[in-house]
């Protein structure tokens, strides 16, 4: 799979520039003939089940009780894929983006309590 | 005109990261302790720390890409991990080393214990990121910092013997008090070479916007501002060894150094050290802050930038906030600032592997750098600071055992 070496840990960015996260995981699905990728998949679950998968247990464990509670990873279907080089280009809406979950809940929670945000 | 002034701003900006309460006391130590025999620890650190800059610089101008980005795609997300444990905790222990700094430079110019001004100090380094831009750290605190040449013409007042200077530029072995002598070199190597310092600068040549046309003037910064920053710890350990050698003075806190600069100009003296050590330490927290913060963001692949608001980018704000906080608890605990510095400056040294080993790939592969990889002169540098780096990993923790406690 030339593919895996090509995407995996690259940068995600949307058509506006918007930063989501790293290629963090690859879904390969095995139908008839070749496999291939599916989806991309982002999120601090994903890389943490890389390193050792009770890690990945523990940062779901921890995503189920801070945030937004949910520790599902944002899949990017390989259709929204624009295009791939330096970083990978999505479509993808960066305010409803579950890349952006944690993002999103630490902006309402945390820093707009804090004045000078 | 505009690049020959971001030259100078680069230049001023290096000195004022290179300077900082690591080098300051790591120098003085070496210089109370050994007199001049030390030098040779500032020449090689400034050497590997002038290859290491330039090529971080380079990295990012040719490829659009920090080094951490690179590390992470090139090794993958795991290897990263590992990088940023290892750089986030040692950056952890020099942040509070430097909160320290500036909480002792307030306390030798107050009265007022050291802890009481953890908290102040700390606070005053988060608002300046929370409300300050790229620019402001950059440039703002670095102007500052060209106090700390109150050192080079102290030194220069007290006309150092040159020939022995010279004589202890080239390394070789202590007379006595081995462990103490090594400990020390090592510490002064920590010192100089900085992971945070690098890592900072590939992040603000993508903040500036580099490019290829940049190259030119990245060598020309990397090379005067390190050689300025490491010509100013010089000066710091001449004068040491001017001063507090011939006394048999043995350096065990922060305020004995307060009399450092008092031969040589004075009254004066003792308020341009404080100066210098509060102003040094001050920039040297920021960018380290700010250092740490960019490179989990950009290792996760969070929208960062010190030119956002802190909404824009609430991980990448929250990292540096957390960071800042915990790092003035030690102070605040009443952790001794000279053992502190001791102790994070020989971990540095230790830390270096995971950073310097990744470039030997990085920086010859066409992917990133197109025609722009390295040379074998560069090679050559590269693979010497590698296996320095790898001799600091192996003796820094027996060496902190032996001759730690100074």
């Amino acid at each position: 799979m030339h593919l895996i070496g090509e995407v995996l840990d690259k940068q995600i960015v949307n058509r506006n520039g918007q930063y989501l996260g790293k290629v963090d995981g690859l879904i390969i699905t095995v139908g008839r003939g070749r496999p291939c990728v599916t989806q991309l998949e982002t999120g601090g679950t994903v890389l943490a089940t890389r390193i050792h998968s009770r890690l990945g247990a523990w940062a779901a464990a921890l995503r189920r009780r801070w945030g937004d509670g949910d520790p599902t990873p944002e899949r990017i279907p390989w259709s929204h894929v624009d295009s791939v080089g330096i970083t990978v280009t999505v479509d993808a809406d960066a305010r409803t983006s579950r890349a952006r979950a944690w993002e999103r809940w630490l902006r309402r929670h945390v820093v707009s309590h804090i004045p000078g945000h | 005109m505009k690049k020959f002034l971001e030259i100078a701003l680069g230049i001023v900006t290096s000195v004022g990261g290179f300077l900082e309460a690591g080098s300051i006391a790591t120098a003085a130590q070496g210089g109370a302790a050994f007199g001049y025999r030390l030098s040779w620890a500032i020449l090689i650190g400034t050497i590997a720390l002038i290859v290491l800059v330039e090529m971080s610089g380079r990295l990012a101008a040719v490829s659009g890409h920090t080094i951490t980005d690179a590390i992470r795609e090139r090794f993958g997300g795991p290897f990263f991990v590992l990088v940023l444990v290892v750089v986030g905790l040692v950056s952890y222990l020099v942040l509070a080393t430097e909160i320290a700094g500036v909480a002792t430079a307030l306390s030798m110019a107050t009265g007022l214990a050291t802890r009481w001004w953890a908290v102040p100090v700390a606070f005053a380094v988060w608002i300046l990121l929370w409300r300050g831009t790229f620019g402001m750290v950059e440039y703002g605190v670095s102007l500052l910092g060209l106090v700390t040449i109150a050192f080079l013409v102290g030194a220069l007042k007290l006309h150092p013997a040159w020939a022995q200077l010279g004589t202890g530029l080239l390394p070789h072995r202590p007379p006595n008090h081995a462990a103490q002598y090594w400990f020390v070199a090592v510490s002064i190597l920590g010192a100089s070479i900085s992971p945070y310092l690098y890592m900072f600068y590939s992040s603000g040549a993508i903040e500036d916007h580099w490019d290829e046309s940049y190259l030119g003037m990245n060598r020309l910064v990397a090379t005067l501002g390190m050689t300025f920053g490491g010509v100013l710890s010089l000066a710091v350990l001449v004068v040491a060894a001017l001063v507090f050698a011939p006394k048999g003075t043995h350096i065990t806190q922060y305020e004995q150094l307060g009399f450092l600069l008092v031969p040589p100009l004075g009254h004066w003296g003792r308020l341009l050290f404080i100066a210098s050590l509060g102003i040094a330490c001050f920039g040297a927290a920021a960018e380290i802050a700010l250092a740490t913060a960019y490179m989990s963001a950009q290792g996760f692949g969070w929208q960062w930038s010190e030119n956002i608001r802190p909404a824009e980018g609430a991980r990448f704000s929250l990292i540096y906030t957390l960071l800042i906080a915990l790092a003035a608890i030690p102070v605040v605990l009443g952790v001794d600032p000279l053992k502190l510095t001791n102790v994070s400056m020989a971990l540095t040294a230790a830390s270096l592997p995971v950073t310097v080993l990744p470039l030997l790939v990085l920086m010859n592969d066409r992917a990133y750098l197109h025609d722009h990889t390295n040379s074998w002169l560069g090679n050559g540098a590269l693979i010497l600071i590698a296996l320095l780096s790898i001799v600091l990993l192996v003796v820094a923790f027996p060496l902190q055992l032996m001759g730690g406690g100074g």
